[in-house]
């Protein structure tokens, strides 16, 4: 317990005391506190277990960059798993806990677990519970692992809205290069979008302080925003851009603390990356011990939370950009010593404290906590041990958009190589190290020629010696501190043939975790490219992938949930289907009355008996309408459909298939002709958008597309279809003003009228068998058509029909639906319509498939009915008919429709069966899942098979 | 007589507003016909039942008699008219354009209206629809049909609201106009637009 | 999600598009006279390079043109644009590929390769 607030300084509000708890204790902080200041501030050191050893972990980092802070958090009844305490604002009230330990961090059960580690080698598990099953142990092992621990009760909120934005340059980061750039651009006149993942502009600026042309940086920062916002700009704090996706779209999470989290999806003219870098850790023995942290981490705990890491402080680095965070502490009031890899440096120089030269820690001592810093012969007693390995520049977005690298030896580091038209890289992130070199980078990326702003003394060296991890250095040395991965780990990796970078990787689980490895990469890469011999940009990186930071699922979910996550078509008379207690449901997209009445099953049988006997009333607004005129309308349907539509006279409907051009029946439908050069394409309500492509594409490209338009006009149209002997009876009844000659169309026929003063079109089209009107109207007039109808219902024994008793109806008629009692290998012939294709020599799509050995082939599955005993449950849909074949079943088909059918008292079933109308009258055996069935080979129509009802 | 009884697709729902920051109603009946024909044939005849030539400039729109043009498609306009005349003016193109390759579409009742506008209009649609709607790139009169959330619809910017604001006419389907209502709705409320709750959706599932 | 340049409303994101697979594929003027083998090959297969393709997309949701445009499917980078009764425009792949073999800009899913220094020349 080390950590501790200074009485004064740092940005939070003290005025302000948030009371949360740590794994049960009660703790407090103040506002503008992260989880992970206050957890320091308090003197919290171990805030979790790692994954795989169930080692102590404290905080390394204190922003994205650290790997160990995953901590639960509950808050206002509801947790939240494995967020990060570095980036997770402190809110009154928060119960924080720690992952992979129970019951505490400190006092872990599995703790002991470290001491067999020498057992548990990177691949272990996969090597080890191979046999007999990996299942077996799964559960077992699981448990030990997993991070958090899920909430089944927290439901999050589908409210985060996602932005769609646009502007002519987007900056990702507002530290010095970001601003600069930002403030040039807009200068310009360009409308500049700059995000920062920080509450307020300057970036690092904000914990390392600085002059820029010639006041505090703060002044300087503030008049870029402002010269942003007046350009048109805006300014995004709490925003993090995590990736860049096709053709330059960046996504950025967008925290608010007022109202839900957004997302943005970015269309830039061009963007800016001026991400900055991320410390790096050194490698040495047990460095992954509780009080072991980023030098750059401590220096921000301490200015922007006024907290210090601990009282005893050694910091060992190999750059110059660690001492400035050794005065600041030594000044705080801690004790501090440093270690330099280096002879000598401008810092070094220039530093008032004791230097360790030529001297880099070995080993990090003590065990659930640091007590002391070995570095060779060098013993120094110490709680707190702050480290810099150098820096390595955030280009994730950079290689997201596929930017190449190349790799420094200067600075030690990879960096942006070569040019891409739509992005940049600036600052610390294009190696730009240091306040005057990052300004003047941002400044030429924003588009000004001119000098950038001069910035005060004392920020110009970095001067690194790189220290990569030393295979041969004695212990364990940690490299990715939350998957447990050590120097060792990568030596048997490499022994095992893993050198590629994206094996090493996927064998030790580096850099895989929820951190994806932002300060273990390029040490394990380094550590690898000494083991195997090789110079660091002969191993490489592995795969950069979006996201940068692990974004909330909500946020991407958007507003979809509910009625809003796929919204289904509406009918205009849902409200009456309501009214009439209609069991509701999606059938091809549109929200459909399945039923009438509170007994679902009771309705439809009464609902089919009702359309046999009297009259049905069904609302059919679905069907397709898409028109199609001009003087090549008909040559265009002759081609789109299997049947032929040129010889339909005037005021006739023909049933026709369409077919794919492998010959497959894509959908059918009636083609009515309203005049010679006007059709209606009355499609199945599921296929029009599909139907309607498929007539444009040929219209744009086969035809000329000036002689015939195509417009789908469905959802202007309600559709009411009357359907039963006494359908003629109810459209009279209710409907006087109808001129007479619409109800004596004939089956086929079809008229235009006018009701009042609505244009109504009327269809004598049967999907039932019986003799039936499909009645059209504008949906304006839907409501006060279908009242009409209804009202005369009752007296003829008339009801409502929902789809459910439709289905059963058309399946007694053996009336296919498309897709569902015909499948991908379904030709026309298959169904029993060969007349076109034997009597029709003109070209249609899908024409010549019909006439390949496949097509003409004596195995085909043909639609046919099964029969099963008047006493038994209708057969399974799915089924499958089988013939024995060498003591096993083969299939020769399936029941694609079953139902009990109300009129004829008895099951009836629709099948595909191979060479199925060979068959009729033959009996074959069924089987489903464990269940076996017999039935019997029939036509398809079970019901009225001579069509006299059509005109009853 | 079914005329008088005319319903709209959101007719159970009323005008929402969020002051100047945003509002929100629907236009019910609004007259709307296809047009299809090549504008060097029907261009002329057309302008004379239109009262002004079809605008050719893609996305673009102009005004007529009472009515709008709207450009869809090289090949495609739309005329939205008062409510109730589309059909006469629907008839007068079928005089007027007999003998040319063309064809009209009653689609009135395939759309319905919203009138969407205010000072905050920009960032509502915003997040809807992936339309550039800065006023560079989508200036007074421009029309574009894109997806907003998971339907289509067409978007118009037709004027300005009372308030000097952005006025935007979406053309949104029957079938699916109170989802766009409730998303635009929802898209508003930071503005101060009140929620709208969806319609009800399925009364049943099949069992698993 | 793409930006596609629709050669009639102008650039739109692909949401509002539809795929329509490859483009210049004719339908034959006489499939009685093909073999069953040339007429499944015109049904069912279709070139998948690595590099230049021209495919045919539909602006679904704008103004429902067909219209073709030539892609480097390695990169999604569009090269050209054009009316679905218009010749195949000759067109290079406007960005050098990188030393390294990779194509300069994709979708964020290739392999990370950096330039060895051995290659680097000036």
């Amino acid at each position: 317990m080390s950590g501790y607030r200074l009485s004064d300084g740092g940005l939070t509000d003290r005025g302000t005391t948030l009371r949360f708890s740590f794994d049960g204790t009660a703790m407090s902080g103040h506002s503008g506190d992260t989880i992970a200041s206050a957890l320091l501030a308090n003197g919290v050191r171990i805030v979790g277990r790692s994954f795989k050893y169930h080692r102590p972990r404290g905080l390394w980092g204190a922003w994205v960059e650290d790997p160990n802070g995953i901590v639960d958090v509950a808050w206002n009844g509801r947790t939240t798993p494995n967020l990060r305490a570095t980036t997770e604002p402190l809110i009154n009230g928060q119960e924080v806990r720690s992952v992979n330990a129970a019951p505490t961090a400190a006092g872990d059960r599995w703790r002991k677990l470290d001491l067999v580690s020498r057992f548990l080698p990177a691949g272990f598990y996969y090597k080890t519970f191979m046999w007999p099953r990996w299942e077996r142990y799964e559960p077992r092992i699981r448990a030990l692992a997993g991070l958090g621990r899920l909430d089944p009760g927290h439901e999050p909120a589908a409210d985060c809205a996602q932005v769609n934005a646009r502007c002519d340059l987007l900056v990702v980061g507002a530290g010095p290069a970001g601003l600069a750039a930002a403030r040039a651009a807009a200068a310009r006149g360009e409308t500049v979008l700059l995000v920062d993942d920080q509450d307020a502009p300057g970036g690092a600026l904000r914990w390392r302080g600085g002059t820029i042309a010639g006041s505090d940086w703060r002044d300087w920062a503030e008049d870029a925003v402002s010269t942003i916002k007046a350009a048109g700009g805006r300014v995004l704090f709490r925003t993090t851009a995590y990736g860049v996706y096709d053709h330059g779209l960046v996504c950025a999470w967008r925290r608010r603390e007022a109202g839900p989290d957004q997302l943005w999806r970015i269309r830039p003219g061009r963007t800016l990356l001026a991400a900055g870098a991320i410390e790096r850790p050194l490698t040495f023995a047990d460095n992954d011990r509780p009080g072991v942290m980023s030098a750059d981490a401590a220096l921000r705990y301490l200015r922007l939370y006024a907290v210090v890491a601990g009282r005893r402080i050694a910091v060992a680095t190999n750059n110059d950009a660690a001492y400035p965070v050794a005065a600041a502490l030594a000044q705080a009031g801690a004790d501090v010593s440093v270690l330099d890899s280096r002879d000598d440096s401008l810092a070094m120089a220039e530093c008032a404290l004791a230097v360790e030269r030529n001297t880099l820690p070995s080993a990090a001592l003590g065990q659930e906590d640091l007590t002391g810093v070995l570095a060779g012969d060098l013993r120094l007693e110490a709680d707190t041990l702050l480290v810099s390995g150098g820096w390595t520049p955030t280009i994730h977005l950079w290689r997201h958009a596929g930017g190449g690298l190349r790799y420094d030896e200067r600075l030690a580091a990879f960096l942006p190589e070569g040019g891409m038209p739509a992005m940049r890289v600036a600052g610390a992130a294009n190696g730009a190290f240091g306040l005057a070199a990052a300004l003047a980078d941002g400044h030429a990326a924003g588009g000004d020629d001119g000098p950038a702003p001069p910035v005060g003394e004392g920020h110009a060296s970095y001067a690194i010696r790189p220290a990569w991890p030393d295979p041969a250095g004695s212990g364990r040395a940690w490299i990715d501190q939350q998957s447990d991965v050590t120097v060792k780990d990568v030596a048997l990796a490499a022994r095992e043939g893993f050198r590629s970078v994206e094996h090493l990787k996927r064998y030790t689980t580096l850099g895989m975790a929820t951190d994806q490895g932002k300060t273990s990469n390029m040490a394990g890469l380094a550590a690898m490219a000494s083991i195997t011999g090789r110079a660091i940009p002969e191993v490489g990186t592995t795969t950069f992938r979006p996201p940068y930071v692990p974004v909330p699922l909500p946020v991407i979910a958007g507003r979809r949930r509910g009625q809003l996550f796929n919204p289904p078509k509406r009918l205009e008379l849902e409200g009456r289907h309501r009214e009439a207690v209609a069991g509701l449901r999606e059938y091809g997209g549109w929200l459909r009355p399945s039923w009438y009445g509170a007994d679902g099953a009771a309705a439809i049988d009464a609902e089919a008996r009702a359309a046999r006997r009297a009259v049905g009333l069904l609302d059919a607004s679905p069907l397709g309408k898409i028109e199609v005129i001009g003087p090549d309308a008909a040559a265009l349907l002759d081609f789109e459909c299997y049947n032929r539509v040129s010889t339909l006279k005037v005021g006739r409907a023909r049933y026709v298939l369409m077919l794919t051009e492998a010959g497959i029946v894509y959908d059918d439908g009636v083609v009515m002709r309203l005049a010679e050069d006007r059709f209606i394409v009355s499609c199945s309500s599921a296929h029009v958008a599909g139907v309607r492509m498929r007539l444009e594409e040929w219209r744009q490209d086969r035809f000329d597309p000036a002689r015939v338009f195509i417009h789908d006009a469905t959802a202007h149209w309600a559709t009411i279809a009357a359907t039963g002997p006494k359908s003629r009876d109810l459209l009279e009844a209710t409907l006087p003003a109808l001129p007479r000659q619409a109800l004596d169309l004939a089956h086929m026929a079809v008229t235009e009228t006018a009701l009042d003063d609505a244009p109504l079109r009327i269809a004598r089209v049967s999907f039932t068998g019986e003799r039936s009107y499909e009645l059209s109207v504008p949906q304006s007039a839907a409501a006060a058509l279908w009242d009409r109808l209804t009202a005369g219902l009752a007296t003829l024994g008339g009801c409502r029909l929902g789809l459910e008793a439709l289905l059963i109806l058309r399946a007694e008629k053996g009336y296919p639906i498309i897709g569902k009692d015909t499948d991908g290998l379904t030709m026309p012939h298959d169904l029993g319509m060969t007349g076109p294709m034997k009597k029709r020599e003109d070209e249609f799509a899908g024409r010549r498939a019909l006439f390949t050995p496949q097509a003409r082939g004596a195995d085909r599955r043909q639609l046919v009915g099964l029969a099963v005993d008047e006493s038994a449950e209708p057969l399974p849909t799915g089924a499958h008919g089988y013939a024995p074949s060498g003591g096993r079943r083969r299939s020769i088909g399936y029941v694609t429709s079953s139902y009990l059918s109300p009129e004829l008292g008895r099951p009836i079933a629709l099948a595909l069966i191979e060479n199925g109308r060979e068959r009729l009258g033959e009996r074959i055996p069924l089987v489903h899942l464990d269940a076996t069935f017999e039935a019997m080979v029939t036509s398809p129509v079970a019901y009225d098979p001579a069509g006299m009802r059509l005109d009853a | 007589m079914l005329e008088p009884d005319r319903r709209s697709p959101l007719h159970h729902r009323t005008e929402i507003s969020a002051e100047e920051a945003a509002h929100l109603r629907e236009l019910p009946f609004q007259g709307k016909i296809v047009l299809r024909g090549d504008a060097g044939s029907i261009g002329d005849a057309a302008a004379d039942v239109l009262g002004a030539q079809l605008p050719v400039e893609p996305c673009g729109s102009a005004l007529g008699a009472n009515l709008a043009i709207l450009w869809i498609g090289p090949d495609e306009w739309w005329i939205i008219t008062e409510a109730g005349v589309e059909r006469d003016t629907q008839a007068r193109l079928s005089v007027a354009l007999q003998g040319r390759h063309h064809q009209t579409v009653d689609v009135t009742d395939y759309y319905t209206t919203i009138e969407v506008a205010g000072l905050r209009v920009i960032e509502m649609l915003s997040k809807l629809t992936t339309l550039d709607l800065h006023r560079r790139a989508f200036p007074l009169g421009r029309v574009a049909g894109s997806m907003f959330a998971q339907t289509q619809a067409t978007l118009w910017h037709a004027g300005s609201d009372e308030y000097d604001s952005p006025s935007f006419r979406l053309f949104v389907r029957w079938t699916t106009a109170d989802y766009l209502w409730c998303l635009l709705a929802e898209a508003g409320r930071e503005f101060g637009l009140p929620v709208q709750e969806p319609l009800a959706g399925e009364t049943w599932r099949l069992a698993r | 999600m793409f930006l596609i340049p629709c050669p009639y409303c102008g650039e739109r994101d692909q949401s509002e598009f539809a795929y329509a697979y490859q483009a210049h594929v004719h339908r034959p003027k006489d499939p009685d006279r093909l073999t069953d083998k040339e007429w499944a090959d015109f049904v069912f297969i279709r070139d998948n390079p690595k590099g230049v393709f021209a495919e045919r997309w539909i602006h679904a949701a704008g103004c429902r043109r067909y219209f073709n445009l030539m892609r480097n499917t390695a990169t999604d980078e569009i090269l050209a644009v054009y009316r679905i009764d218009e010749p195949q425009p000759k067109v290079e792949p406007a960005l050098p590929a990188t030393p390294s073999g990779e194509a300069p800009i994709g979708s964020g899913n290739d392999a990370v390769k950096v330039v060895k220094p051995a290659e680097r020349g000036s």
